[in-house]
């Protein structure tokens, strides 16, 4: 046996076994990197573009975005104009062809769930409102099952070698998932029907799962700062249509909240909004658990 | 050679070979029941995805309807408009006060073309633009930018700001613009004056570009390099007829670009970006004022941007420190005396979001034009022993990034003499969102 024999040999149980790359992902929030991680694994090399102490409304295409959606075979992000300031761009300046609008490679969550909050009216003395409908759906786990289904079956696609671990990691994860909606419907149950008031809506769709009822808005139009008067209007607001907390995200500026808590002596309840929003929300399945903690914890 | 055919067969045989006819019939079976098990998870999260939807659609604040809504209210009318380019228009509108006459300005030791004036005193009304784009189709994305100001005269000046082409989907990180753009020079000259930090632009994008950005009929390719650290090269060839190109000469190929830069962060909080850039344009009878110019400019930019906000969130507050370094070189003929001039310029700026929706900002800017031969001397190349300086102080509101107020004060020493002027700037933006570029 000489060495040719042996190198034969070895490219042949090298040719044997299904090639292992790695899958590169450009996520832009946290909680589809986080998703990414959840069906592939170390199969996938993901770069995401924002944190969840940065408001995703506000990012500019900054060099290093531009350097990852180059080098990026999947972008994914949620969509329904969330990212309208800085995605576009930064997926026409990148010079990537599998990532482009229509793509396999270009994956917007909320495409595929369910929208609330569709505007009747389309115009922006309404304030910075999304044509398509609220786009922070992870605020609802249940909209995770249907996104990561989507999400495995284009993994599959950009990467047939590894499909069956995509698969299998789907499935376990959606086992997982299923069975603590379960677990957190029953905990949040004490929830339903509470009266809160929020800065931002990114919540739509935490409130509309667990039954909570927004009563009122810092923000006078969406994505428009505080201002006194509104506060001062909010204070009249609550007293005939009384709150028990006060919900911010922990990206936001919580001065107004701390403000008005200092007025009614109501609770401000900082939630993490996305993985890593705070110390407990380490990734998908804590970032519910936590939230749901803290709400109730606050409500007490 | 047979020993080693066998060799490498020998692999390929045990993938093939089974090695019991029994553990094939059981390898069988576990395979259909993996497929069931994999089909009844399939069933389940398709359940899920029903109940999730249909869940959703409780009426918990909001009436959210089934019919999506609003942006096309007729019928058949939508799908012929379905396809349309997003279309966004921006106005302003400004009142600018002077200490001196504003006809009189000039950059000492600089030769202006025609735009880099200021306007002139009391209310003025500024460009409006109108900006259409669109992906054309798999292979082009097209911009067509048209500014309509006033002539001065009652009419309406309209002119082309930008109309290319662009490709979307070339491999390697590779994209060819093609058309009437604003090249990649230095860090401004890509991006349109409206959406700077300033009412104006700096000292040397006027006395080098002659207005607020060179323009020019062309191709521009560029490269996005695979690295992890965002790195872009590239360059352009063009018609060469904007200033400081003239007479678009060398068969109309007067003017060629290079440019690279590179960039990224440090950290959650901060980022960077840095290049280098270079012009080459030839001018043929290039008359700007009292004097004629035949021969090459050369423009070298070496600029840098820095930017830190708290954890990386731009919405309440950062702060963004940018400035760019000039040498100008113009080899050629004034009038037909042959002069080589090299000049030098910078600026520096600070700006400083201290709230969501209020920035306040600090510019430097200087120029400094070498002494000139006897021959020039009372000529706009004279610069009377005055190297151009100016300071400007800017507070801008933004009610949202749509509209905004800017109220800048300049101490100008760009002429002989001073000058103190005030700017009061609407900015606003109607229609398809713009992009927030770095």
């Amino acid at each position: 046996m000489n060495k040719w024999n042996i190198a034969l040999i070895a490219a042949g149980l090298v040719a044997a076994s299904p090639a292992h790359a790695r899958v590169k992902v450009f996520a832009c929030e946290p909680e589809w990197g986080a998703l990414t991680t959840a069906i592939a694994g170390d199969q996938a090399d993901v770069m995401v573009a924002t944190t969840a102490l940065q408001d995703a409304h506000q990012v500019q295409a900054r060099p290093s975005l531009i350097a990852g959606v180059r080098k990026a075979q999947l972008v994914f992000c949620s969509g329904a104009e969330l990212e309208a300031g800085w995605l576009p761009l930064l997926i026409r300046q990148a010079g990537n062809d599998g990532i482009q609008a229509g793509q396999p490679g270009n994956l917007m969550a909320a495409s595929y769930v369910k929208k609330l909050e569709i505007p009747k009216v389309l115009d922006r003395s309404q304030g910075d409102i999304h044509a398509e409908g609220n786009p922070h759906v992870v605020a609802d786990p249940r909209n995770l099952r249907v996104v990561a289904r989507v999400l495995t079956d284009r993994l599959k696609l950009l990467e047939p070698a590894n499909a069956g671990r995509y698969e299998a990691s789907f499935v376990a994860f959606d086992q997982q998932l299923a069975a603590r909606i379960d677990a957190w419907e029953k905990e949040a149950a004490p929830l339903r029907g509470v009266p809160i008031v929020i800065q931002h809506n990114v919540w739509a769709y935490m409130t509309n799962w667990l039954g909570l009822d927004v009563v009122a808005a810092l923000e006078p139009k969406p994505g428009i700062p505080p201002t006194t008067s509104h506060l001062a209007g909010l204070l009249n607001k609550l007293a005939n249509t009384p709150a028990k907390a006060i919900v911010v995200a922990a990206y936001e500026d919580p001065k107004a909240a701390q403000w008005l808590a200092g007025k009614t002596g109501l609770p401000v309840i900082t939630l993490p909004f996305t993985v890593g929003g705070n110390k407990e929300a380490g990734d998908l399945f804590a970032l519910y658990d936590t939230t749901i903690a803290r709400l109730l914890q606050g409500i007490k | 050679m047979r020993m080693r055919l066998a060799a490498a067969a020998v692999p390929l045989l045990l993938l093939m070979t089974p090695a019991f006819a029994a553990a094939d019939e059981l390898a069988e079976l576990r395979a259909e029941l993996e497929q069931t098990k994999a089909l009844v998870q399939k069933l389940e999260t398709r359940l899920a995805a029903v109940e999730a939807s249909s869940t959703a659609e409780k009426p918990a604040e909001t009436p959210a309807s089934a019919e999506a809504v609003a942006a096309n209210p007729g019928g058949s009318a939508a799908s012929a408009n379905a396809f349309n380019p997003a279309i966004s228009v921006v106005l302003q509108g400004s009142y600018n006060a002077y200490s001196r006459n504003p006809d009189d300005a000039v950059i000492s030791g600089f030769v202006l073309g025609d735009e880099a004036g200021p306007p002139g005193e009391g209310f003025s009304l500024g460009e409006s633009e109108v900006n259409l784009s669109a992906n054309i189709d798999t292979m082009f994305y097209g911009s067509l930018t048209t500014a309509l100001a006033d002539d001065g005269d009652g009419g309406t000046e309209i002119s082309l700001e930008e109309a290319f082409i662009e490709t979307l989907a070339l491999p390697y990180g590779a994209k060819i613009r093609a058309g009437r753009m604003f090249p990649v020079l230095g860090y401004l000259n890509e991006i349109h004056s409206h959406a700077d930090a300033f009412v104006d632009r700096p000292l040397p994008y006027r006395a080098y570009f002659g207005g607020d950005n060179y323009a020019d009929d062309g191709v521009q390719l560029s490269l996005i390099l695979p690295t992890d650290l965002y790195a872009e090269v590239g360059g352009g060839a063009f018609r060469g007829t904007g200033f400081p190109a003239a007479g678009a000469d060398n068969s109309g190929n007067g003017s060629q670009t290079l440019f690279a830069r590179i960039g990224g962060d440090i950290g959650a909080s901060r980022s960077w970006l840095a290049g280098v850039s270079y012009l080459h344009a030839k001018a043929v009878d290039g008359v700007n004022g009292d004097l004629s110019f035949n021969g090459v400019s050369e423009v070298y930019i070496a600029d840098g941007k820095y930017t830190w906000s708290p954890n990386g969130n731009m919405a309440n507050e950062f702060l963004v420190l940018q400035g760019e370094y000039f040498r100008g070189r113009n080899n050629g003929k004034y009038n037909d005396l042959a002069y080589n001039e090299d000049s030098a310029g910078w600026y520096a700026q600070a700006v400083y979001k201290f709230h969501p929706q209020w920035k306040v900002g600090y510019r430097l800017a200087r120029m400094n034009a070498p002494d000139v031969p006897a021959a020039f001397i009372g000529t706009a190349l004279d610069n009377d022993g005055h190297n151009p300086l100016t300071q400007s102080l800017v507070l801008e509101f933004d009610n949202s990034e749509f509209s905004s107020l800017r109220l800048q004060y300049t101490r100008d020493e760009s002429g002989p003499l001073s000058d103190n002027v005030g700017v009061l700037l609407y900015t606003i933006s109607m229609g398809a969102h713009g992009a927030h570029k770095y």
